[in-house]
């Protein structure tokens, strides 16, 4: 695959918190805010009400206090599960939030993942689906009728590619919207994704973005053991957290993981299958994605991690003109 | 090897496990499960749950070639 020059650069924000040291309103929002002056020019921010290692429990609180100390970061909603949401309030809320990013909102849409979520709002977790359905469909009649938010190019509306079969997402270049393909989600199902989002004919006028979140570490290698250690405990967590999904979704359909995998292997399996250099990322990624995405882990009081995040756009670049 | 009835019926016991009042009166062999409005993830779910059971292995690309149609006969069509 060539790589395309045009491609910007973004950061993931939702760390898993196995270093409670650092405050999400505080070293996060500061490190965050300064990337844009490091070639970064987006930040995708997550949520979770309950998830109890991933603490930004609302990204619109996140991005208002975001766009409210930077000048150039466009500032994206990574995703709004709209299952919990009173949509009419939402609305409200997003509307004041665009008016304050002066242009340089995006809004992220998903059903939700959680269960412990749905126990917290006393929903029944096997009502999500059908609670989404709906939500969705009132949240773009309110938007359509939102004298702020119907400015917002469909573009700038995205949802989640998780699963390497995401075969109905081609509604979302159907309709002009764009897609983000998890970083947890192995690369080897980034054809699929394409493939997915394009089905159907779908993006004939060529309006809708597909954005691509990585696990990019210039040098793991170089990083503290800490951090090393705090990087797979993350991936093992989200392993863990995906359940019977988790084979399909972060690794290449070849690769073998069975009860009978080694702890050391499964580490290496994961580290060799999650992780990617500048250059590897490079060279794999598709030239079809428009915004690669890195995905920040909870390293940041290690001097050399952030170094190498701030590095990447530089890096990336640096090596696309040697 | 699983006929496509014998996996008509595997899936709708699926589907009736992630919703007791889903109706499966006009689910066939032929029926696309993507415009039924079956989600991402519990596709997914399915199809790991499929693989397992009956020793297949789906096929992106011969999925590809069946317009992305994810019916029984798709499945059995697109399996490895």
């Amino acid at each position: 695959m060539s790589i395309n020059s045009l491609q910007s650069f973004g950061v993931f924000v939702i760390p898993i918190r196995f270093n409670k040291s650092n405050s999400v309103y505080g070293e996060y929002l500061e490190f965050v805010a300064s990337l844009e002056n490091d070639g970064y020019e987006y930040a995708f921010i997550g949520e979770h009400l309950t998830d109890p290692c991933e603490d930004i429990q609302s990204s619109i609180v996140f991005a208002s206090a975001l766009l409210a100390k930077t000048k150039k970061l466009k500032v994206a909603l990574s995703v709004l599960p709209l299952t919990y949401y009173n949509i009419p309030v939402l609305i409200k809320q997003l509307e004041d939030l665009y008016l304050l990013s002066e242009n340089r909102l995006m809004i992220g849409f998903s059903p939700g993942a959680l269960d412990s979520d749905m126990n917290y709002l006393q929903l029944n977790p096997g009502d999500r689906y059908r609670i989404f359905c709906e939500k969705l469909n009132e949240f773009f009649t309110y938007v359509d009728e939102s004298n702020v938010l119907s400015t917002i190019p469909k573009a700038s509306f995205f949802s989640t590619l998780l699963s390497p079969y995401p075969l109905n997402s081609f509604k979302l270049f159907e309709q002009g919207y764009s897609a983000l393909s998890s970083n947890f989600t192995n690369i080897s199902h980034h054809s699929s994704h394409w493939k997915c989002l394009n089905s159907k004919n779908a993006n004939k006028n060529k309006s809708s973005s597909w954005h691509v979140a990585l696990n990019i570490i210039p040098c793991f290698e170089s990083l503290s053991l800490e951090s090393q250690s705090i990087i797979v405990k993350s991936l093992k967590y989200i392993f863990e957290k995906l359940n019977m999904n988790a084979i399909k979704i972060m690794f290449p359909h070849d690769v073998l993981i069975d009860p009978d995998t080694l702890p050391e292997e499964f580490i290496s399996l994961l580290i060799e299958h999650q992780i990617y250099s500048v250059d590897s990322a490079r060279s794999i990624l598709s030239n079809d994605a428009d915004i690669v995405i890195t995905n920040l882990f909870d390293c940041l009081s290690d001097p050399e991690y952030s170094d190498q995040v701030r590095a990447i756009p530089r890096l990336w670049l640096t090596q696309l003109n040697s | 090897m699983v006929n496509s009835i014998e996996l008509l019926n595997y899936i709708k016991q699926y589907l009736s496990t992630l919703d007791s009042d889903i109706d499966l009166s006009n689910l066939d062999e032929e029926t696309d499960l993507v415009a039924f409005g079956i989600e991402s993830i519990q596709l997914l779910q399915m199809i790991i749950k499929i693989e397992k059971k009956y020793n297949l292995s789906l096929s992106m690309d011969k999925l590809s070639a069946n317009c992305f149609k994810l019916s029984a006969n798709s499945i059995l069509q697109s399996s490895e």
